[in-house]
């Protein structure tokens, strides 16, 4: 080492330590963060992002009213923090009880407590006690699109609700614990009496809407009240169109599909992800099942089913987003107020624009988004009226990165992609399905 | 720390707090390198603190937790400079470091060579010799392709080096 390097190393900060309100401070701040309902859905086939042709379906299940039951299986409210309709089935003692204690080496336990099943997805309920410092992973063995939360008691009990696609017709599922290094098989014997119904529509009318030359075909719906599957078709004439659905080598990586789920026009809790059973190629596009973990549609309430479709065309922003873009109208619809090009390494670009906005149901239906969204994190900013009007949004996007690559390997770069429904009344994208 | 992060994932603020009390120090040093005061450096790690809780869902590795929130501490840190006004020449490289040439044992002096150098040299410099990161964690904070971490270390440190005396740095 030279004296040059050794002057540089005397700047080292090895010395310098935290001041003494550093966990008090991050305490607070964290303590002052509006706690929200933290629910993740894992998709251990395939997850994919929003890109290209991109859909959103929205339904909406309309009920009958039926009179209510007090018997109760799970005593525990911690289950039904966000399932208020598997909160009635339990009070209907609808969920099969199992009551099954675990115990791992070290003396940790959880117990099983009940369980539903409606023919192809299964829903656990568990819980562990003590679960002060690390707690225990449960998981379906061979399940699909595992999806959890769970919520602790004020004596440190932690109560945890794991769904997932176990198959169809089965006597018995498997669930595997995790703790620590230790994992413990359990099999849980499915009651048949208990199963919950699903209903399924494949008999189907007026079920296509046209959107920018793409046609989006429902071919059947499954409902329970532990997940709806819908299975659609996407498909056009237009060439152009149908490589935004698939890809040369029929991949299919750039179709983004996501789902909200409203009961009355309110939308429920609905998945934190988009979540593929299958994909399958067609001469003109493509097929897809997706499930959706939602707030427990109480079918057997159900009496209509309505779906509201979303195209966001592959119509991009013509000119490529650069920092010559700062501060420009791009039209009346579109204002940029922010490109930054990392000019050195052209590795990733941040970007800060204003567009105008729906409020559609609970959610937000932007004129334009950015795609393929690829940041370390999304600030979306309160409109300004001032400056541009309340219609608008700004979205501000960190670090998206210029070299993603699709399945075959090319770059892919941001682009504001322009949503061509934005301007369709609802009423013309959506389908209604009445259930006999 | 990789069942503290699942607990984080699902929401649990204490096991967030853990994680990031086990690192304490070394997230100071990195905001107090990049804002050189201890008021900046304390806002931007409790904005730190309050996009991961937001963010961890986004999380895909259990294991890269401590890169991935470093990583959006650097960011944050650059955003909140960038809007501070910046003592540089127009060109936003060299400054004419040469009348300072005869304070070159004066640890604050090389210091302040350091901060006027452009601002990807800059940083990686501050978080190779300030910090004792290694190439591949500047990397994986920065964003920065390895060989480009190199080549701003190699070149930043030239520039002092042209001042201060010293060996070319290969």
């Amino acid at each position: 080492m030279n004296d040059f390097e050794k002057r540089l190393k005397e700047l080292n900060m090895k010395g310098i330590e935290a001041p003494g309100n550093f966990e008090e401070l991050m305490k607070s701040t964290l303590d002052n963060v509006k706690e929200e309902p933290k629910r993740k859905v894992i998709n251990k086939d395939r997850l994919i992002k929003v890109a290209g042709v991109f859909l959103a379906i929205i339904i909406i299940l309309n009920f009958q009213n039926v009179s209510a039951y007090f018997k109760t299986l799970l005593g525990y409210d911690e289950y039904f923090s966000f399932n208020s309709y598997i909160k009635e089935l339990n009070d209907e003692n609808k969920i099969q009880g199992i009551n099954k204690e675990v115990t791992f080496s070290d003396g940790k336990k959880v117990i099983i407590e009940g369980l539903l099943y409606d023919g192809k997805f299964v829903k656990v309920f568990a819980k562990e006690l003590r679960a002060i410092t690390e707690t225990v992973e449960i998981d379906i063995v061979d399940g699909k699109a595992r999806e959890y939360y769970d919520k602790r008691d004020d004596n440190n009990s932690l109560y945890t609700v794991t769904t997932s696609l176990a198959g169809e017709n089965l006597d018995s599922v498997i669930i595997q614990l995790s703790y620590k290094d230790e994992k413990i098989d359990c099999e849980l014997i499915i009651d048949k009496d208990k199963m919950i119904n699903s209903t399924i529509i494949s008999d189907m009318n007026d079920n296509i809407v046209v959107i920018d030359e793409v046609e989006v075909k429902i071919n059947s719906l499954r409902i329970s009240p532990l997940a709806i599957e819908v299975d659609y078709s996407v498909t056009s004439k237009n060439n152009d169109k149908v490589n935004g659905i698939q890809t040369k080598s029929k991949s299919f990586f750039n179709e983004g599909i996501t789902a909200n789920v409203a009961i009355d026009s309110k939308y429920l809790n609905a998945k934190d992800g988009v979540i593929f059973n299958s994909i399958e190629e067609l001469d003109h596009g493509a097929r897809f099942s997706q499930q959706i973990y939602c707030n427990d549609p109480r079918i057997d309430k159900v009496n209509k089913v309505e779906i509201v479709v979303n195209v966001d065309s592959s119509t991009y922003f013509s000119e490529p987003l650069t920092d010559k873009l700062n501060n420009t109208w791009i039209n009346e619809d579109l204002f940029i107020a922010e490109v930054s090009v990392d000019n050195e390494d052209n590795n990733s670009v941040k970007v800060g624009f204003w567009t105008k906005s729906n409020k559609l149901w609970n959610d937000i239906e932007t004129k334009y988004s950015i795609q393929p969204i690829d940041s370390f994190y999304v600030q979306e900013k309160n409109p300004t009226k001032e400056l541009l009007g309340e219609d608008y949004k700004e979205y501000f996007y960190m670090s998206v990165s210029l070299m993603k690559k699709d399945f075959e390997g090319n770059n892919v770069k941001p682009s504001l992609v322009e949503n061509m429904c934005y301007k369709i009344n609802i009423k013309d994208r959506k389908l209604t399905f009445k259930i006999k | 720390m990789e069942l503290l992060v699942k607990r984080a994932i699902k929401g649990d603020k204490e096991a967030l707090l853990k994680l990031i009390m086990a690192e304490k120090d070394n997230y100071y040093r990195l905001a107090l390198s990049y804002m050189r005061n201890n008021d900046d450096a304390m806002d931007m790690l409790q904005e730190m603190i309050v996009v991961l809780y937001k963010e961890i869902g986004k999380l895909k590795k259990v294991d890269s937790f401590y890169s991935w929130s470093k990583t959006i501490l650097v960011n944050l840190c650059k955003k909140n400079i960038s809007k501070k006004v910046l003592v540089l020449d127009e060109s936003g490289d060299e400054v004419d470091l040469v009348d300072h040439a005869n304070d070159v044992n004066n640890k604050l002096y090389l210091d302040s060579l350091i901060q006027n150098l452009n601002e990807q040299q800059k940083e990686a410099i501050t978080l190779r010799y300030y910090l004792d990161y290694s190439y591949d964690e500047i990397s994986n904070v920065t964003g920065v392709p390895l060989g480009t971490v190199k080549s701003r270390i190699s070149k930043g440190l030239n520039k002092l080096k042209k001042v201060v005396g010293g060996e070319k740095h290969e």
